[in-house]
Formats: C-alpha cells, structure tokens, sequence
C-alpha cells in the first residue's frame, strides 16, 4: 500500500510539476539570472543594450538580473521577437533600428527615442536621453487628485521617478515599471507562448498591469485580459489580445471603473473618461469604455453591414465587458466597447498621439480610415 | 486563310487591350466610390475650402490638413496636451473647440463670419437675394453671423447692413421649439435645424460648377430637414436626390428672374430651366416647422407665429378662385392661377434687412432694404408688386401702387364677391359704386387681407 501511494504521488508530481514550470515565464534561469555576476571573472549582465549591441553597464542587477527591462525588450535587429537558444521568445517592444513590421500589439518605442528622432507624440517617453515635449501626462491638468492628492502628475515624465511616495510600490519607479509596476514574469498565469486569460494577481494581472495603490490592493486591482500568446507577432481576427471594458458614468482608475484597460490609462489620464460626458451623445471628450452602438452609423462598424456583428480587427481591438477565455473573431455591437486601445497603441506608434492609423495623412480618407471603423458616414 | 490569321492575330492583340480596358475601368469605378463619402463630399471636409482652424496652424503648426475632423473636434479637449486657440476653458459637447448656441455667438459662427477662425478667411456668403436672386448689388449681410445680426440677443431688431427693421431666424426660438418637438437635446445647435454639418455642401448657384447634373437637376444641398434628423448618422441632405426637389414638390413651379435678366431664372442663372428642378423642395423643408399644426412662439414677434398650410393656400398648392394678372416670367390668365410657390422666393433663409425675413430682391427687382417694417405698413405692395400688377401697370392713366383693376375689375379676373357700391365698408367715405381706379379712397394695406392662413368669406385670400 505504501509503495502504491508512493507511486500515484510521484505520478502526479510528475505530471504536475512540468505545468507548474510553464505556467510562467518559459526558458533556462540563466536566459535572466545570474547568481554572481561572474563567469570565468568576466561579468554576465548582458549590459544595458538591446539584444545584437554591445556596452552598457554590466554591474550586478536586482533580482540577480542580467540586463535591465530595455536591455531584454529590445533589439537592434528588426524582429519585434527574439528567439533565445533554448526557444524562448522575447517580446521586443524597442528596436534601435527601425519601427518593426509587424510591430507587437503595444506598438515598439522607437519614434520616440534618440535613434527615432525622439519624436515625444509618438510614444510614452520613457528615455532619459531625449527631449520632452510634455510637462505631464494629457488629461491631468484640470484633474488635481490622482497622486496623493497633488496637482501634479505622479511622473513628470515617465525616465523620471515619481515625485510622491503613495504606496511601497511607487518610489524610485519609473521608464516601463511606471506601467508594468511589478514585473511578475513568474506569475502562475498560462503557458509560455500560448496564451491565456489573466484575471488575477495571482496570474500577475493582465501584462504586469498592477495598480499604483501598492500590494494592499494587488489582490483586487489590476487589469484584466487575455494575453495573446506572441503578443500579437502574428495577429488576425480570432488570434489577439482581449480587453475588459466597462461602462461607467464618470470616474476613472480601478476604483472606478473595474479591472479594465481604460481604469489603468486613466491611473494617469483621469480627465479622458472622468469629464468625458455621459453614456450618450453628445458626449465632452471622445468617450472610452462605451458600448459600440448598433444602430446608425454604428451599425456598419467593422463591416456589420447591419447585421449586429463585425469581424475583430486587431488594429483597432475593442474591449468586452467579460473577458472571454480564448479570443473572439467577432465584434458584437450594441455590447462591445470603444476603448483607449481602440485608437492608441501602449508603447509607442509611427503616428502623433501614438495612434494607430496615420490620422494626419494629407489624403483625408487614409487620415479618416480608423475613425471609419465605427463612424461609418464620416467617410 | 491569310486574312483568317490576320483576324486571329488582331484578336489576340485585342482581347487583352479590353480586357486591360475593363479592368481599368472597375479600377477607377472603386476608386471614385472610394474617393469620398459623405462627409470627405462635403464643404467642411473639402480638401481645398473645408474647414482649416487658424488655432490649429498658429502658434503651433499641428499639422492637420484642411477638412480634417480635427479642426472642428478635440477629441479629448485638447491636443498635444494643452488646449490651441480658441481655449474655452471646459469641455465642450460634442467635442468641439468652442460652445455657443445664441444669436450671437453660435459655434458655427467662429468660422462663418468676419473675423473668422477659418485659415486665410471665409470667402463671403451673401444672403439669397443675392446668390440666386443675382442681385450683385448686395454687400451686406456677407457672411452667416451678420445675416443673424438683424436682431439682437433678445430677439429685438438692431441696426444692421442699413436697416434698422430687419429680421433674422431666433435661434433661442429655434432651439426651444425643436427641443419640444422633436425632442432634441439642450446641448443642440439650432443651425443644426437645416444644416448637417457633415453633410452640407456648398451651392455655388451657378451653371458652371457641377451644382446640377446633366439634366439641370440639382445634385448639391446645403440643408437637410429637421423631420430626418432622428438619426443623426443617417441624416441625409435634402434637395440633392429625386423625389427632393422643386420640380418633385409641384409640376407649377415657375423660378422667377434673376436680378437684371428676363432670359435667367433663379436659382443659379439657368437659361434653360425654370421648373424647380435646379432648386431644393424648400417647401417641404419649411414646413417641417412652418406648418398648419405646429405652434410656434417668436420672440421677436412676441406672439406665435401664423400657421402656414401650404397645400391650401394659393400661393401653395391651392388654386385662386380667378385669375389675376401677374408679371412675367409668370402667365396672365387663366395660366396664373395654379403656381406653387417655394418659400425663398419672397423669405431669406437666414436674415433680412426687412420684417418678417423679406427678401430685398424678388423676381429680378429690388424690394428694397428696410422697406418692409412692419406687419401693417402701407409699402406691402414693393413685395406683392414684383409678380402682382398694380393698376398703373395695367394702365399708364391709374394710379401705381393701388391694386383696383385686380381687386374690382372684371377684366383683369376681378375678386367677384365684392359688391359694388360699397366701397365705403373697406375704403371709408361714402358709399360708391362708380369709383375706379384712379379714385382717391384710402388704400387698403395688402396685409389686411392677405397673410399666410388668411380667409375671408370662406376663400383662402392668400
């Protein structure tokens, strides 16, 4: 009998422990770690620089880490995917050379870095070595209570700390752990490069998204999604990201809104869905988090041609109120929600106000093309 | 057999030149269905005169091309960060740079107007009279917002373009009345009544500039009815399609002159064609609201309006019990009893230098700026006289401005109902009976019997 238990145990270990490993970051520990930093007494750290260049500072990192977020997530080359020898693929969301093509579904940050041309309306600045256009972040201005009750944005620009304290999680954060704020590559979320609804700290939130309230609230707050396995690498209507929306009078923030994408936009943005009017027209601002009508115009959005559903186009993703569990290929109007993301890309795009679409194109129907999506007759 | 093969050889260079012809052909079919909906056909998405928001070019150049929504919608109050001139101060509904629905300040009016913010300035919008009256003596109103200048914010006349008498729609009034009959919402733009921003397009009023296809019929709009508007998003321009026009509205339509011409007719010149079809179904339009049921108050007035019903009513579809004799290019005799009328043949659209909207040039003449003031003023007859013959029209020895022969005179289709020798219950004195034209009885003013909805003993008298 003993020996029976002992073999249904190291039965189930044995099946157990291998989903347990992939159910996080997937690859050798040493792609990321290093223990000491030395090797032979050469230093490990890859060096603070994108994947194929070279220099940076190789001191020991935090976490035993060999290269800081930028030095993994990004490259020199032209993929916005690295392949590291053992398979893992790295999500590239910068790189030095060029925009990519196809980029990731958060856009790539090159536009707006020194090699782009640091154009400031083309990405989330979170370089140190470039100029800055803004003083803070859009939609705060009028807003004087996001940030422990200052007037003042949290970040006067993303390379930059906050300048408030608030929770264990903000201070001496700043570049991609202003949004990512706890990179939890470990999280128990879904297998590596397959994907998976992410609706829980546990799971580590949807992209790391955690909220600016500290661990206290990590349990509660926190975007929810379903994370596209290669990061939409390769994308098409049934094979993307999903977004949770919500439709919310007013507010802004997790609070507020939910556990949605918009809540985490306006964590800095406030203004662009708490004063953006009603539920209806006519509203003040372009409204985020509403449903898509099905009637009017709207009612040939994403090619509906009235029937009430359109085909997902990744480009312009909407969010749904419940996060289904694999991606959908269809857009369901009267239900399914104009969102941030809709117009804007996360990281960075080509476009002014890192939009999706060259909505500033001389010719007015490619500048109107992702308006077009959903307002049908103002072609 | 040589020829069989040289037939073959031509085929064989033929067939793939049409097909390369057709193909050519869908390509340039799809390429003009996608040129432009609605609104890139439209005058404010015009790529060459739409709108262009000097805040958006100065101090900063954002960069958006002329037409682009942006010059009108903030999309998240405020580009860039901070918000470009004109800065309101607060988010504005429907995402536009400035609010304003009053006379005097309708956001409509930052553009259409003198000091505009329109890049380089508007080029000036003349009143009715002028663009399809031809009357090119016209300077003044030259722009939208002075043609609403004719009464003040409180609806009372002010002096403007000359004229201290004149008359504009109330747009507080306008507002107010399709909130309660359409049930529009309190944030509503009442230019919004005729116009679809998105939609409307600029009417030249000429035979020149593709405002007509090639049949005459008018295939550019600027309004659109107030009675379509539930959906905006679908909200079609009217006049532009079949079944929209004059033409549709009533086989009696007859354009009057242009200013100075007896060979051109409203409303854009035409030499060839006079029965409505170059000219929106005003009527239809109009009496949306200007109807036999709906109740209107007007601030200026200080009363309700008169109730319009177009289909009885003889300058509408109803007929006159007699003949009169009319001015060219309308027919005297029995011809003249049945024309319909549009109601921008006598009203402005938007603003008058004269009472009651009265266009200053009618049927190839002037009326005249301030002439009519007011509902009961003797001058009526500068308006009726430009269709209507007076007495010494029709006879050098009567007297001009008096109207006997149609009102009494059998041969010119007299009013039958008059009974002779009682000229004194309408014209004071005594009796009479053998007065005729030239007789100095007080003269009646047109308006004592005639006005939208007036009856007299059981006839429609207008």
């Amino acid at each position: 009998m003993k020996k029976l238990f002992f073999n249904i145990t190291l039965a189930i270990l044995i099946v157990a422990i291998p989903y347990t490993l992939q159910a996080k970051v997937g690859g050798l520990c040493c792609n990321c770690h290093t223990m000491h930093n030395s090797q032979g007494g050469d230093p490990m750290a890859r060096g603070d620089t994108g994947w194929g260049g070279t220099g940076g500072s190789t001191d020991p990192r935090p976490q035993l880490l060999i290269a800081t977020c930028l030095g993994c997530h990004s490259s020199t080359g032209g993929s916005a995917v690295e392949t590291m020898a053992d398979g893992s693929k790295i999500p590239i969301v910068y790189n030095t050379g060029g925009y990519p093509d196809p980029p990731l579904a958060g856009g790539n940050f090159y536009y707006v870095s020194v090699a782009g041309g640091s154009d400031d309306r083309k990405g989330h600045n979170i370089f140190s070595d470039n100029s800055d256009t803004l003083t803070e972040a859009p939609g705060l201005s009028e807003f004087p209570d996001t940030c422990s009750g200052q007037t003042d944005s949290c970040h006067l620009n993303l390379d930059r700390p906050t300048q408030y304290g608030f929770s264990e999680l903000l201070p001496g954060i700043k570049a991609c752990e202003s949004c990512h704020l706890h990179p939890e590559h470990h999280a128990n979320d879904h297998v590596h490069l397959q994907g998976g609804k992410v609706d829980s700290y546990d799971k580590g939130w949807y992209r790391f998204l955690l909220p600016h309230g500290g661990f206290a609230n990590a349990n509660v707050d926190g975007v929810e999604g379903f994370e596209d396995g290669d990061w939409e690498h390769s994308s098409g209507a049934g094979d993307h990201n999903e977004y949770k929306g919500s439709v919310v009078s007013g507010s802004y923030g997790f609070t507020g809104l939910g556990n949605t994408m918009t809540a985490y936009c306006t964590g800095c943005h406030p203004e662009f869905h708490n004063v953006q009017g009603a539920l209806s027209s006519p509203f003040k601002r372009h409204p985020s988090d509403i449903v898509i009508q099905n009637s009017g115009e709207y009612a040939n959005a994403f090619g509906a041609a009235g029937s009430g559903t359109g085909a997902y186009d990744p480009d312009f993703p909407v969010a749904r109120s419940t996060v289904p569990v694999s991606p959908s290929s269809t857009v369901t109007l009267g239900s399914d929600m104009v969102m941030c993301l809709s117009c804007h890309r996360a990281h960075g795009s080509q476009y002014d106000s890192i939009l999706r679409w060259d909505y500033k194109n001389t010719d007015l129907a490619t500048a109107f093309s992702g308006c077009n999506k959903c307002h049908t007759t103002k072609n | 057999m040589a020829e069989k093969l040289k037939s073959l050889k031509n085929m064989s260079v033929m067939i793939p030149l049409l097909l390369i012809m057709v193909v050519l052909i869908l390509i340039g079919r799809d390429a003009a269905i996608a040129a432009g909906g609605p609104y890139l056909n439209s005058a404010h998405g015009n790529t060459s005169y739409g709108v262009d928001r000097v805040g958006l070019y100065t101090p900063t150049d954002f960069g958006y091309p002329m037409g682009h929504c942006a010059h009108c919608h903030e999309q998240h109050a405020s580009i860039c960060g901070s918000e470009p001139p004109p800065a309101s101060g607060s988010p504005t509904a429907y995402l536009i740079f400035a609010s304003g629905t009053s006379q005097a300040n309708s956001f409509c009016f930052r553009c259409h107007r003198s000091s505009t913010d329109q890049q380089g300035g508007m080029p000036a919008q003349y009143n009715y009279s002028r663009m399809a009256g031809g009357d090119t003596t016209i300077t003044c109103p030259d722009d939208i917002k002075e043609s609403f200048k004719f009464v003040d914010t409180a609806g009372v006349p002010q002096s403007n373009c000359s004229s201290s008498v004149g008359s504009s729609h109330f747009l507080v009034d306008i507002k107010t009345f399709l909130q309660s009959k359409w049930g529009w919402g309190a944030t509503v733009n009442p230019c919004s009544a005729c116009h679809n921003p998105h939609r409307a397009k600029r009417d030249p009023h000429d035979t020149t500039s593709g405002r007509t296809d090639g049949s005459g019929n008018l295939i550019v709009s600027a309004v659109s009815r107030p009675s379509a508007h539930a959906d905006l998003t679908t909200w079609e321009l009217w006049g532009d399609s079949a079944g929209e026009r004059m033409s549709d509205y009533t086989t009696d339509y007859q354009a009057p002159y242009r200013k100075g011409f007896t060979d051109k007719y409203e409303p854009d010149g035409s030499t060839i064609y006079q029965d409505g079809r170059n000219l929106a179904d005003y009527v239809s339009l109009c009496t949306d609201c200007h109807n036999s049921s709906n109740t209107i108050f007007s601030t200026v007035l200080g009363r309700n309006l008169k109730t319009i019903d177009w289909a009885t009513e003889v300058h509408g579809n109803g007929n006159a019990d007699t003949y009169i004799t009319v001015d060219a290019p309308y027919t005297a005799g029995s011809g003249a009893l049945g024309y319909v009328l549009s109601c921008l043949d006598c009203h402005e659209p938007h603003g008058s230098p004269n009472a009651f909207l009265i266009r200053e040039e009618v049927n190839g003449e002037a009326v005249g700026v301030g002439t009519i003031t007011t509902f009961s003023t003797t001058d009526w007859h500068l308006l009726c006289d430009r269709c209507h013959k007076d007495d010494y029209e029709l006879t050098t020895s009567c007297q001009e401005d008096h109207y006997y022969n149609i009102h009494h005179s059998t041969t010119y289709g007299g009013d039958p109902y008059y009974t002779s020798g009682s000229c004194n219950s309408c014209h004071g004195g005594s009796g009479g009976g053998s007065d005729g034209c030239s007789a100095d009885r007080t003269k009646k003013v047109c308006t004592d019997c005639h006005f939208h909805g007036s009856t007299h003993s059981g006839h429609t008298t207008f």
